[in-house]
C-alpha cells in the first residue's frame, strides 16, 4: 500500500508538471497580452512598454524557468488583470462555489440512482425499470443549457418560487443542482441496475436467502455493496470533472465557479490565472482518482493496489 | 456653477435594486483600471472633477467650476468645499494631485494612456488644481470625468488591496465585493451633492444573455442589457418592461487600405454603397440600429447632425468595381465568431454576401472576440473587419485618434487627418465641430473605414424601477429609484 501510494504520488507530480507546461506553452502561443489590457488610445510604444514591464518580452525559456522556480516556492504569480490579487487566490476564491455545486449535485444524483436501482430490484418490476431508465435517458438527451433554462422558466419566471441565478443561500442551489443531478442520474441507474442483476445470480446471494433473509434486506445489505464497485470508478471520474468546473451550468445560472473563471482568464490572456486554474483542476483530478483506487481496495479486498 | 442641490430631510426614496452587468470588472481600482464594466462602479463610489451624465453632457463634479486658456493646454479647476471621503476625512487638493500623479507614475495602469497628455498637475492655493498639458486637448473635461479621485493616505496604506475595500467621495459607499458574484454599495448619507435615492445597489455579474432576461422576468434582477432578439420575450412578460436607449456605439467596417485590392480607391468607394444597411438593421438587428455615415454616435462630441448616409446602390457599386480593374483577388473579412455581440456572425455574413454580390471575392475569417481585438490593436488586419467604437468619454477625440490619426486602426496614416486631429484638439465649440466635419468628409472620400450604423440598446427593467437609460450603457446608480417599495 505504501509503495503503491508513493508511486501514485510520483505519477501525480509528473501529470501536474505536464499540465502546467502545456498550459504555459499554449498560453504563450496566443500572443502577448498588453494590447488587450490597454484599451483606448494606446500607442505601439506603450503596448511594448507594458509587455516589457510584465516580462512578456523576455525569451520564452527564461519565462518558463522563472515560472517553474516560482511554483516551487509556492508562488503562482500575480494576475495582471487584477492587480494585487494572486492567480491562485482568484481560483481558490471560486473553489467553494464549485465544490458546493459539484458535491451536492453528485451526491443527490447518486442517491436518487441508488434508491431507484434498489426499488427496481426489490420490486422486480420491469415497468419501474423502464420508467426510470426512460425518464433518465430523456433528461440526459436534453442539453444542460436547455434543461436549465426550461426549469428557470417554470420555477423562477412562471411560479416565482426560486431565484433564477446567483450564489446566495440554499434556494439558489436548487435549480443548478437539479440540472446536474438529473443529468447524472440515468448513468448511475444503468450501472447499478446491471451490477445488481449480475450479483443476483451469485452464490452468496443464494446463501443469504437460505439463511432466511428477506428479499429487500438481501438487495440492500448484501447485493448493493458489491454492486457499488463498478459504479465507484465512473462516479470518481464524474466527480472529478464536476469539480473541475461545470461551465455550461455556471453560465446558465451565473454561478461563480472555477470553470467560468478559467474561461474568462483564457480570453483575457491572464496567463498566471489560467496556469493556476489548470493546475488546481489537474490536482483535483489526480487526488480524486487516487482516492477512488484506495476506496475500491477498502470496499473490496480482492482489488489489488499495484 | 455649483448646481448641486442638497435635498436634505426625507429626499431619498429608499429601497434597493439589482443591476446586471454582462461582465465583472477585473479590478475596481480607479488608479489602475479603466474599463467599461468598472465605470458602472466608479460612478457610484467615486467622483471625478467633472461628472459625465447619462445623456453625454458634462456637469460639475468635485470641481464646481473650471477655466482653460485659449490654447486649451492649461486647465484650472476650482474644487468645492466640504467634500468628505466615506471614512470621514476631508478631501484635500493634495488627494487630487496624488491621484493623477500616481496614475502617471504607474506603467501597468490602463488609465495612464488616457491622461498621457498631462505634463504637470499642481495645487494652486487651497482649492484650485492646475493641469498643464503637453498639447491642446479640447476633450479634457470629459477625460477628467472618467478618473475617480482616491484619498492619498488610504491608498498609500492599502496599496494594491485598495480595490478590496475602497474609499471614495461618491454618492454610494462600498459594502462588499463577492468576486464572481456581485458588488454591493450603500447610500452615502453625507454626500456633497444630491443624495442617491436608493439605500442599496447591487451590481450582479451575469454573463449569459438568456440568464439576464429570465433574471429580470423572475425578479431576481431589476435591470439588464439584453439582446434585441429577446425584446419580444420581455415585452410579453407581466413583471418586466423593455427600455430602448440610443447608445454611443457605432458599428464599423475597418479597412486595411495598404494591402492588396483594398489599396484601390475606386474599389473602396464601392464598399459603402454595396452594403444594404437597412436590410441588415431590420432583419438581423430587429430594428435596433440607425444607419450612419460617421463613426461617432449622436450625443458624442464630434457628431454632425444630418451628415449623409451612403445610399445603397448595388448597380453603382458593381460599376465602380469594374472600373477599378479588380482581378478577383481574395479579400479577407475578419469578425468575432464568439465572445462579441451574438449577432456579429450573422451581420458579417450579410455584409460579405452584399460585397460578393457586387463582384468581390470575400473570405470570411471568424475568431474569438479577444483574439480579434488583439489583431486589431496590433495593427495586423489583412483586409476588412467588423468592429465597434463606443467612446466612454463621450468625445470623438479617441475615435479619430484610433481610426484616422495614427492609432492601430489607421492604416492610411494620412498627414491630412493627422493635422486635422491636432486642429480638433486645439479648437473648441462650433469651430471644433467644423474640424470633425472635415475629418468625416475626408474619411467618406477616402474610405479609410466605413461607418455602418449606430446601435440602439435594449434594457429589460422591472416595472417598479425608475431610471433614464444612459447613452454609454454605463449605470449611474444615483439616478435609480424604486416606485413601489
Amino acid at each position: 500500500m505504501t509503495s503503491y501510494l508513493i508511486r501514485r504520488i510520483i505519477q501525480a507530480i509528473l501529470t501536474l508538471y505536464i499540465a502546467v507546461t502545456v498550459a504555459f506553452l499554449l498560453g504563450r502561443a496566443t500572443g502577448k497580452p498588453a494590447a488587450l489590457i490597454l484599451t483606448e488610445g494606446a500607442t505601439p510604444q506603450q503596448i511594448h512598454d507594458l509587455n516589457e514591464a510584465l516580462g512578456f518580452n523576455d525569451p520564452l525559456a527564461g519565462q518558463y524557468v522563472n515560472y517553474l522556480v516560482g511554483l516551487f516556492r509556492g508562488d503562482f504569480g500575480l494576475s495582471y488583470r487584477n492587480p494585487g490579487r494572486g492567480a491562485i487566490e482568484i481560483i481558490l476564491d471560486r473553489l467553494p462555489a464549485t465544490m458546493t455545486l459539484a458535491l451536492t449535485s453528485f451526491l443527490i444524483g447518486l442517491l436518487l440512482a441508488v434508491v431507484a436501482a434498489v426499488l427496481i430490484h426489490i420490486t422486480g418490476s420491469r415497468t419501474l425499470r423502464a420508467l426510470f431508465v426512460w425518464s433518465g435517458s430523456l433528461r440526459q438527451s436534453l442539453p444542460d443549457f436547455f434543461f436549465g433554462v426550461v426549469i428557470v422558466l417554470i420555477f423562477s419566471v412562471a411560479l416565482g418560487w426560486l431565484p433564477s441565478l446567483g450564489y446566495s443561500g440554499t434556494a439558489s442551489l436548487v435549480l443548478p443542482v437539479a440540472t446536474i443531478a438529473t443529468a447524472q442520474f440515468v448513468l448511475y441507474v444503468r450501472l447499478l441496475d446491471s451490477a445488481l442483476s449480475e450479483q443476483s445470480t451469485e452464490d452468496y446471494v443464494r446463501t443469504a436467502y437460505a439463511r432466511g433473509k428477506g428479499h429487500a434486506m438481501v438487495v440492500a445489505t448484501e447485493m448493493l455493496p458489491n454492486a457499488f464497485l463498478p459504479v465507484l470508478t465512473v462516479a470518481g471520474l464524474n466527480l472529478a470533472s464536476l469539480l473541475g468546473g461545470t461551465i455550461i451550468v455556471e453560465q446558465v445560472f451565473a454561478w461563480p465557479g472555477v470553470g467560468g473563471a478559467l474561461i474568462g482568464a483564457v480570453s483575457q490572456r491572464d496567463f498566471a490565472v489560467v496556469q493556476a486554474g489548470l493546475l488546481v483542476v489537474a490536482f483535483i483530478f489526480v487526488v480524486v482518482n487516487v482516492l477512488v483506487d484506495v476506496l475500491s481496495a477498502v470496499i473490496d479486498p480482492r482489488v489489488k493496489l499495484s | 456653477m455649483g448646481n448641486a442641490v442638497n435635498a436634505g430631510g426625507d429626499g431619498a426614496s429608499g429601497g434597493s435594486a439589482v443591476l446586471a452587468m454582462p461582465s465583472e470588472p477585473s479590478n475596481v481600482d480607479p488608479i489602475m483600471t479603466r474599463s467599461l464594466s468598472a465605470w458602472n462602479i466608479y460612478y457610484a463610489v467615486f467622483d471625478g472633477l467633472t461628472r459625465l451624465e447619462g445623456d453625454g453632457s458634462i456637469s460639475p463634479g468635485l470641481a464646481e467650476s473650471w477655466t482653460s486658456n485659449d490654447t486649451q493646454d492649461v486647465w484650472e479647476f476650482t474644487i468645492r468645499d466640504g467634500v468628505a471621503f466615506h471614512d470621514g476625512t476631508a478631501l484635500e487638493i493634495s488627494d487630487i494631485v496624488y491621484t493623477y500623479e500616481k496614475i502617471l507614475a504607474t506603467d501597468t495602469s490602463t488609465n495612464k494612456v488616457a491622461i498621457a497628455m498631462v505634463d504637470s498637475v499642481e495645487a494652486e492655493g487651497d482649492n484650485v488644481v492646475r493641469f498643464t498639458l503637453k498639447n491642446p486637448f479640447a476633450a479634457w473635461l470629459s477625460q477628467v470625468a472618467t478618473i475617480g479621485i482616491v484619498p492619498e493616505k488610504s491608498y498609500e496604506e492599502k496599496g494594491d488591496q485598495f480595490a478590496e475595500d475602497p474609499i471614495g467621495t461618491g454618492p454610494f459607499k462600498f459594502e462588499s465585493w463577492n468576486h464572481g458574484v456581485d458588488y454591493t454599495v450603500e447610500r452615502y448619507d453625507d454626500y456633497w451633492g444630491e443624495p442617491a435615492q436608493l439605500d442599496k445597489v447591487t451590481f450582479k455579474f451575469v454573463g449569459a444573455a438568456d440568464a439576464r432576461t429570465t433574471g429580470v422576468e423572475s425578479g431576481t434582477l431589476d435591470t439588464a442589457l439584453i439582446p434585441a432578439s429577446q425584446v419580444p420575450v420581455v415585452e410579453s412578460s407581466n413583471s418586466a418592461t423593455v427600455i430602448d436607449a440610443v447608445s454611443n456605439k457605432v458599428a464599423l467596417l475597418g479597412v486595411n487600405t495598404t494591402a492588396g485590392a483594398l489599396q484601390n480607391l475606386k474599389l473602396r468607394q464601392a464598399l459603402p454603397i454595396a452594403i444594404n444597411r437597412e436590410q441588415i438593421i431590420t432583419e438581423l438587428l430587429d430594428g435596433y440600429g440607425t444607419q450612419t455615415g460617421q463613426p461617432v454616435a449622436k450625443g458624442v462630441t464630434g457628431y454632425i447632425e444630418d451628415y449623409p448616409v451612403p445610399t445603397y446602390d448595388r448597380g453603382a457599386a458593381k460599376k465602380l468595381i469594374e472600373e477599378s480593374g479588380y482581378d478577383g483577388e481574395q479579400i479577407s473579412f475578419q469578425y468575432a465568431s464568439s465572445g462579441g455581440d451574438p449577432t456579429d456572425p450573422l451581420v458579417a455574413q450579410a455584409i460579405a454576401s452584399d460585397l460578393e454580390a457586387v463582384g468581390l471575392n470575400i473570405k470570411l475569417v471568424g475568431a474569438e472576440q479577444e483574439s480579434q481585438s488583439l489583431t486589431i490593436a496590433n495593427h495586423q488586419v489583412a483586409g476588412l473587419y467588423l468592429n465597434f467604437w463606443s467612446p466612454s468619454s463621450m468625445d470623438g477625440d479617441v475615435v479619430v485618434s484610433q481610426l484616422l490619426a495614427g492609432g492601430p486602426e489607421d492604416y492610411a496614416r494620412s498627414p491630412v487627418t493627422a493635422k486635422l486631429y491636432l486642429d480638433q484638439q486645439a479648437a473648441s465649440g462650433d469651430e471644433r465641430i467644423a474640424v470633425y466635419q472635415k475629418i468625416w468628409e475626408w474619411n467618406t472620400e477616402n474610405v479609410s473605414n466605413i461607418s455602418l450604423w449606430q446601435i440602439k440598446n435594449a434594457f429589460a427593467s422591472s416595472k417598479s424601477l425608475k431610471w433614464t437609460p444612459p447613452v454609454d450603457g454605463i449605470y449611474r446608480a444615483y439616478d435609480y429609484s424604486q416606485t413601489n417599495r
